[in-house]
């Protein structure tokens, strides 16, 4: 019973943070916990395969910007209406992709599997500036139709809200299912996986593939929020900052992801209006955080509680 | 195409391939000595520009510039592995980790030089000597070209003498393959890390001064730089010197022409011709199929 | 009936001939230790036999069936498992997650997505039993990294029976052991060998163990099966007693 209340309490923390901004909060603070919940969606289906399988992509931005250009290409083209279709069609096409780029990169470890998934980023990138008569280039995508229903932010929020929540809700059961401790002992022991009878690779692939589904899913859902995309969403330092949302909130657990989102957006709306040097604050707190707190907010507040406990279990037995 | 055309474009890939060069052998050597990947390398190219651009405003000279370029790439790069990357060796993940790292000094030295020199790009002019250009019959050359060419293989030539054939190479060597043994003959194997890292970071630097004449100086320019060189390493195998060679002279060779062929894409073509080679040789055109790991 | 069969296995690391024309039959059943100086290739022959390497020529036959090149993962499913000179395991996860996540393998649920990992009564029936077979239960709590030396040689055992072995081997399972650990741990190798009706073979440097429990001896030396036979023929050997010599215990 304990027990059951400690792992449902994040899931508490996270209704009733989200649920009751859909009350409390002002156009503002919408907007910001649209942008929250979205990148929480891409950080913690990026961490499957950083924080469970150990695997350190720097390409996870092609598959936010697909399911961001499949959905506001299609809308544009066929109509508001499509809007949610469309969010069904990226996951299946970043799905496709990544069966291809995975192929490719997961045959490689560490270094070079991290620098190949940049460079397909560039290529990807590079691509879509480049084919502008298809993606519009340089200036993205500007006035994508959204169905009527979805029209207000607060409405767009409390959609994303349940689309990211299931969603996250998925990943959650992949992290505690069968699947989840197989891809934990491929980045604690990928040999050891391999002489218990299981094949490193595919699941490594299955893995790419689901993260970047999901991915696909949140990029879609930002094509929503201003109805503009633009091809930053492939850039490769899209991927650096979750990567560092990601560890910033902690990447040993399930929810550390969506923290490190939390915390990164407020700094950027509160810090980066009044600094044209953001990029010099993100490189200083991902120095310190890599240098000092490689556990994340997460693992910092996890210390404390474990110093408590520690207190407690001494009481109980003098 | 005409023979002209030809022989100017290979002159023209040549001297790209040897600057990528410059800056993708610093990055294999970093690997391959002190096992880090250095994804800030291509920041101590830009850096090197920056300062340089400097030094010839102060002094109005561009071999001051080359010099103040290589030392203060050198140094800066010296500095950030003593203080930082250093700090992070033997820990759990130490790869991701030094990715990390090294990519936070990328936004930091990207921002940093925003801040000292502004926002707008620079330009330096090539030194008066070789501003000329040389005619070998119906073909003219950039005397510069020529001049980092033949500078790229001075450097080319004197990092294989260093490295097999002195005593500080074989140092060297060792230190990467047995660092507790090389430690134990009584010699400073953190010091020699750093010295490395200082080397590798100032050819990165005098990379960035040599190319500024040619290109502009601007924030940012580090990644493109990183992209390239990561490109050419890749091609040529993490850590082989020769490979970084070939790969260099290749990807240089197919800018060139590739930009010819299909202006517009040309910019792609070297992804398209490293994922060739990924298809066929995982880690690169020149490794031997390793053994695994020994268990 | 022969379950594991070698003909003229070959393998070189660049100079270094570390098998050399290596031919032996191991009858189902048997207990074999395999003996020889460090270096001489007794892990490396482990890792030609469970498919973690390749021999550059030779075969390989497990019942009948030539296996050379195959896959250690396919290799497991066909009962080729094995445990580690250095213990190989889940580092952070527990006792019981470290034998739970080889049976989930075992029975095929390593796919399975989005079922709770707990929910496998079969599963968890199978982890007890090997717990509890291999003296670890009380343990399986502690992380794999809090375990002594010698409990963490026991819990690569316990993945590898997981695994239900027809052919088991060991690499020095008994390696940085105490005095009390090495007796405990013969004990156990001699009962799991019959209890689960396993082909056995084990790497072993304590002469007292391997003359104790094998039924067959073989030994290594520089990459070379020198000899063959049960403890009298191998003590008697000229070729072992010239290799070892010098050697006490022979
Ligand atoms: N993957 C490998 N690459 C190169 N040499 C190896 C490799 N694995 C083992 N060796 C060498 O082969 C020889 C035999 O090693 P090994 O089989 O581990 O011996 P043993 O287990 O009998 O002590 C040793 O000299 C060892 O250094
Ligand atoms: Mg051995």
């Amino acid at each position: 019973m304990n027990n059951k209340l400690v792992t449902m309490a994040p899931w508490l923390a996270y209704f009733l943070i989200f649920g009751s901004l859909v009350f409390a909060g002002g156009d503002h603070t919408i907007h910001i916990a649209s942008q929250v919940i979205i990148l929480g969606l891409f950080a913690i289906a990026f961490n499957v395969l950083f924080g469970t399988t150990g695997l350190l992509s720097f390409g996870q931005a092609i598959f936010y910007g697909l399911g961001a250009y499949i959905t506001g290409m299609m809308a544009k083209s066929f109509g508001g209406d499509f809007f949610v279709w469309a969010l069904l069609i990226a996951p299946v096409a970043a799905i496709t992709l990544s069966v291809l780029l995975g192929a490719l990169s997961l045959r490689l470890s560490d270094v070079y599997f991290t620098m190949l998934t940049l460079a397909f980023a560039q290529l990807v990138w590079g691509i879509c500036v480049k084919w502008s008569s298809f993606t519009g280039g340089d200036d993205g995508i500007q006035a994508i139709p959204k169905p009527e229903l979805l029209a207000g932010g607060l409405n767009y929020y409390i959609f994303s809200f349940i689309i990211v929540t299931v969603c996250i809700y998925l990943l959650w059961r992949l992290d505690r299912s069968p699947f989840g401790a197989v891809l934990k002992g491929i980045r604690q022991n990928p040999t050891r996986i391999s002489f218990i009878g299981l094949n490193v690779f595919r699941h490594k692939l299955l893995a790419y593939m689901i993260s970047s589904g999901f991915t696909a899913v949140a990029g879609g859902l930002y094509a929503g929020i201003d109805k503009s995309i633009h091809p930053d969403m492939f850039v490769w330092t899209m991927s650096g900052s979750i990567i560092l949302m990601t560890i910033l909130g902690g990447m040993r657990s399930f929810f550390g992801p969506l923290i490190g989102v939390a915390i990164f957006i407020l700094l950027e709306d509160v810090i980066g209006r009044s600094t044209q040097y953001w990029s010099f604050v993100i490189g200083a707190i991902m120095i310190t955080v890599v240098l000092l707190f490689p556990k994340g907010v997460v693992g910092i507040s996890r210390h404390f509680a474990g110093l408590f406990a520690k207190k407690g279990g001494q009481l109980d037995n003098p | 195409m005409s023979f002209e055309i030809f022989i100017s474009q290979f002159f023209g890939g040549l001297s790209v391939a040897m600057l990528l060069f410059l800056v993708a052998s610093g990055l294999t050597l970093i690997f391959g000595v002190a096992k880090v990947f250095n994804f800030a390398h291509g920041s101590f190219y830009m850096i090197g520009a920056y300062f340089s651009y400097q030094a010839i405003a102060l002094f109005d000279n561009f071999w001051i510039g080359a010099v103040a370029a290589a030392l203060g790439a050198g140094l800066v790069g010296m500095l950030l592995e003593i203080c930082f990357i250093r700090r992070i060796a033997g820990r759990e993940e130490e790869g991701a980790f030094q990715i990390l790292l090294t990519y936070a000094f990328i936004l930091i030295l990207d921002d940093a030089v925003k801040f000292i020199w502004g926002p707008a790009y620079k330009t330096i002019s090539k030194p008066e000597s070789l501003a000329g250009s040389m005619d070998f019959g119906a073909v003219t050359i950039p005397t510069y070209n020529l001049f980092i060419i033949v500078l790229g293989l001075v450097i080319v030539v004197s990092a294989w003498y260093v490295l097999s054939r002195t005593k500080t190479g074989k140092i060297i060597l060792a230190a990467s393959t047995d660092t507790q043994m090389v430690g134990m003959l009584g010699v400073n194997v953190s010091l020699v890390m750093s010295l490395v890292f200082g080397v590798a970071t100032a050819m990165g630097g005098l990379a960035g001064a040599m190319a500024a004449p040619l290109r502009t100086i601007a924030p940012g320019t580090g990644v493109e730089v990183i992209i390239d060189s990561l490109i050419v390493v890749v091609i040529g195998g993490l850590g082989n010197f020769w490979g970084a060679l070939f790969a260099a002279l290749l990807i240089g060779e197919v800018n060139a022409f590739g930009i010819l062929w299909m202006p517009q894409w040309a910019s792609l073509l070297s992804f398209a011709v490293m994922i060739v080679v990924l298809i066929f040789k995982p880690k690169g055109l020149f490794s031997r199929e390793k053994g695994r790991k020994k268990i | 009936m022969t379950t594991l069969e070698l003909r003229h296995v070959n393998k070189h690391f660049g100079g270094l001939h570390v098998s050399r024309d290596i031919t032996m039959g191991i009858e189902q059943g048997e207990l074999t230790a395999i003996i020889g100086p460090n270096g001489a290739g007794k892990t490396t022959l482990f890792n030609e036999i469970t498919g973690y390497i390749t021999p550059d020529n030779g075969s390989i036959l497990f019942d009948g069936v030539e296996i050379t090149g195959a896959e250690p993962e396919n290799l497991v499913k066909m009962g080729i498992v094995r445990a580690f000179q250095v213990a190989s395991l889940f580092i952070d996860e527990t006792v019981y997650d470290n034998i739970y996540l080889a049976a989930l393998a075992f029975h095929g649920k390593n796919g399975n997505i989005f079922t709770n990992r707990q929910t496998y009564k079969d599963v968890a029936e199978h982890c007890h039993f090997i717990l509890g077979r291999l003296g670890l239960s009380g343990k399986e709590n502690l992380k794999a990294f809090e375990l002594s030396h010698g409990d963490q040689k026991v819990l690569d055992i316990a993945i590898a029976l997981t695994m239900k072995p027809k052919l088991l081997l060991l690499d020095e399972p008994t390696a940085g052991m105490s005095p009390d650990e090495r007796v405990k741990m013969t004990r156990l190798i001699r009962a799991i060998h019959e209890e689960f009706q396993l082909t056995t073979v084990f790497v072993e440097h304590d002469m007292d163990m391997v003359f104790g429990i094998a039924d067959i001896i073989r030994v290594l030396v520089h990459g070379e099966l020198i000899a063959e036979g049960n403890a009298e023929e191998i003590q008697k050997n000229p070729a072992v007693i010239e290799a070892y010599l010098g050697h006490e215990v022979l």
